[in-house]
């Protein structure tokens, strides 16, 4: 009885779900991000090394440095999300700061 | 080309579209006009074949050059009109006659803008953008929208105020009305450059964009998104390119709202800083100045009016299914609105700058004339930035919207018009990335630039999947700062907060000192405050009638008008 009943819940559930968007649930599964994450991962090392195998001219001389974007691009996404926390602490109000002070928002 | 078509500025048609629009009580009516206008627009467009200068108005003595057609303005005026055309379909399902005709009004003026051949025909254009687009922020019809509307015409009525006091005082010196290279140097330069530095959101100039365009309406602000900040854009380019204060003005305009991106839980207000991270770009490529740079900045400007109106568009889409863009109450949305996010997804890698994409043809530009030119500490900035690109705009809004944690909202897919604008964009996006030559061939200068060699393709993708192994980290370790309700302070705080508390004490004195008046000074003094009260005072003689916010728009109106007159006259 309770596992028809699971059953037509879990119909409800897939039912709402456009029938599109079906073929991609795998999308949410923990071990395929897991996998993406090893693969960008890979990805970026790969793409770093294949500096060591062909030299890439540039105007700035040490952006020929091997691997600098990559190092570059993974220090500044770093650097602006971690910053993000102190600044939070800095200029983060709640939601209704400017509604206390002028009936705003 | 079309040779029997009068050689009129592509603002007309619209602006009469616009007009239209407000008279008609038809629904289907209406939205023809609304997409048969831009056609027409562009029908005038082809028409012209060679650069000149056409559609002059003689007023008063005064020769008003309505239609300057050359490379320049010919790139800014296409995509106006690309970006009008879209609009118009995006808005097919909106119902609002006020919406429909501002919306019109306010790209026909930032056409006639951008072909305006003197300073005088740009700032009536320049003014009737300020005036036309704070309708598409009323229109959202709630008390803080209002607000948000009114800050906005203030800034732009001062930006305005200060673009004629500047012509004034640089045609009297130079006996030209002329809007061509006017440089910091000269007389009224400074004003120039700081009207135009309003609207380009400057830093510290910069937050009437964020606090006004969040709070517009679903197409309110795709609208917005277009035309306002490029328009400032263009001007820069015509006025001060070369500059070379702008190019650390740009970099900083890149970097700093990437900082503010990630705290922040409104995803249009994350678009927003986006589009002030996207104008710096091309502020930086204006500073610099080359044909190259230059080239770079009208490239930027044309493909980030379509990506970044494709990212308003599906949030505009998210906001009229679930009633909100907050990033905390959003997730999961890719299995109501999947074509959505497929179109936020493209939208996304484009401005990203990934190969294939139009980010990635425009944006090498200005990156390689900034590296040529030997701005290496810029450059660098640049490059930051194109790492912070990816992280709001590329990541944030995609992810948070429609992927992340499932927020269990089950929603329909977008209207079937919006869906139809954000493929035409999506494709867009794509074609100008595939196909880059189309896009260089209407630059203003002619160029011999390859943006696909191996070198280029291997350094972008070194930053943006090293960027996204970060993204993965970080997510994976609960470093990522959650998503949660706040309000984040910026500029605005100065004006919000502590102007609106200095407005309050001074009130507070003003009533002691009236109280003060009355008593030393008996029946006569409290018939004189009584007076100026009953003038003056919110429900006074003075604004009994008439909204607050219908006064203002005149008040800016008549003082345009008035300062004009004064100038012909004498």
């Amino acid at each position: 009885m309770s596992e028809s009943k699971s059953s037509k819940t879990a119909k409800k559930t897939m039912d709402e779900i456009h029938p599109v968007s079906r073929l991609f649930l795998w999308v949410e599964k923990p071990a395929v991000h897991l996998i993406f994450l090893i693969f960008l991962g890979i990805a970026s090392f790969a793409l770093g090394a294949l500096d060591f195998l062909h030299h890439r001219h540039e105007y700035v001389d040490w952006a020929e440095w091997h691997g600098f974007y990559a190092w570059f691009g993974f220090a500044g996404f770093t650097l602006a999300v971690l910053a993000g926390w102190p600044l939070r602490k800095l200029i983060g109000r709640p939601e209704d700061y400017y509604e206390k002070a002028a009936g705003d928002d | 080309m079309i040779d029997a078509l009068p050689l009129l500025s592509p603002a007309w048609p619209i602006i009469l579209g616009g007009l239209l629009c407000g008279l008609i009580p038809w629904y289907g009516l209406r939205k023809a006009v609304s997409l048969a206008m831009p056609l027409v627009a562009m029908a005038f467009w082809f028409s012209v074949d060679q650069p000149g200068t056409f559609g002059a108005l003689e007023v008063a003595g005064f020769t008003f050059e309505t239609f300057r057609y050359d490379g320049l303005s010919r790139v800014w005026g296409l995509i106006f009109i690309i970006a009008t055309f879209l609009n118009s379909i995006y808005g097919l399902h909106d119902r609002d006659r006020l919406q429909d005709a501002t919306a019109l009004i306010y790209a026909g003026a930032g056409l006639g803008a951008v072909f305006a051949g003197d300073l005088l025909s740009l700032f009536f254009f320049w003014e009737l953008t300020a005036i036309s687009s704070v309708f598409l922020i009323w229109a959202s019809r709630n008390p803080a929208a209002f607000r948000a509307g009114l800050r906005y015409l203030a800034i732009h009525v001062l930006s305005g105020v200060l673009l004629l006091a500047g012509s004034i005082i640089y045609a009297t010196n130079t006996g030209s009305w002329a809007f061509n290279d006017i440089g910091l140097d000269a007389p009224g330069g400074v004003l120039i450059f700081l009207a135009f530095g309003i609207k380009c959101a400057f830093p510290l100039l910069h937050n009437w964009l964020q606090d006004a365009y969040p709070k517009s309406t679903v197409v309110g602000a795709v609208v917005l998104s277009a035309f306002t900040t490029k328009l400032a854009v263009y001007a820069l380019a015509r006025g001060f390119a070369g500059t070379e204060m702008l190019i650390w003005i740009g970099a900083v305009m890149t970097a700093f709202p990437v900082f503010f991106a990630v705290i922040e839980n409104d995803l249009r207000k994350v678009l927003a800083y986006s589009l002030n991270n996207q104008l710096g770009f091309m502020v930086v490529g204006i500073g610099v100045g080359t044909e190259l740079a230059l080239n770079g900045a009208a490239a930027h400007a044309f493909v980030h009016i379509i990506y970044k109106a494709l990212l308003f568009m599906s949030m505009g889409a998210v906001l009229y299914r679930v009633g909100t863009v907050k990033a905390s109450e959003l997730g999961g949305l890719f299995k109501s609105m999947p074509y959505s996010a497929f179109f936020c997804i493209i939208g996304a890698a484009s401005i990203s700058a990934f190969p294939l994409m139009s980010g990635f043809v425009a944006k090498s530009l200005t990156l390689a004339a900034t590296a040529q030119e030997g701005h290496w500490i810029a450059w660098l900035v640049l490059v930051f930035a194109s790492a912070g690109v990816l992280e709001h705009s590329g990541i944030k809004i995609p992810y948070f919207a429609f992927f992340s944690h499932d927020s269990g909202k089950r929603v329909k897919e977008a209207p079937w018009n919006m869906l139809l604008a954000m493929g035409i964009a999506a494709f867009l996006c794509v074609f100008i990335g595939v196909f880059p030559g189309y896009l260089y061939a209407i630059l203003p200068f002619d160029m011999d630039y390859q943006p696909y060699t191996f070198d280029h393709i291997v350094g972008q993708m070194q930053l943006l999947i090293a960027a996204m192994f970060a993204f993965s980290l970080l997510m994976r370790f609960g470093l990522y700062p959650a998503e949660r309700p706040s309000v984040n302070l910026d500029t605005d705080w100065l004006y919000r907060r502590v102007g609106d508390g200095l407005f309050k004490w001074a009130w507070a004195m003003g009533g002691r000192l009236s109280a003060s008046i009355q008593n030393r000074f008996g029946v006569a003094g409290r018939a004189l405050t009584q007076r100026l009260f009953n003038l003056f005072s919110p429900a006074g003689a003075l604004s009994r009638d008439v909204p607050s916010g219908l006064l203002a728009i005149w008040t800016s109106v008549l003082l345009g008008l008035v300062m004009v007159i004064a100038y012909v006259a004498g």
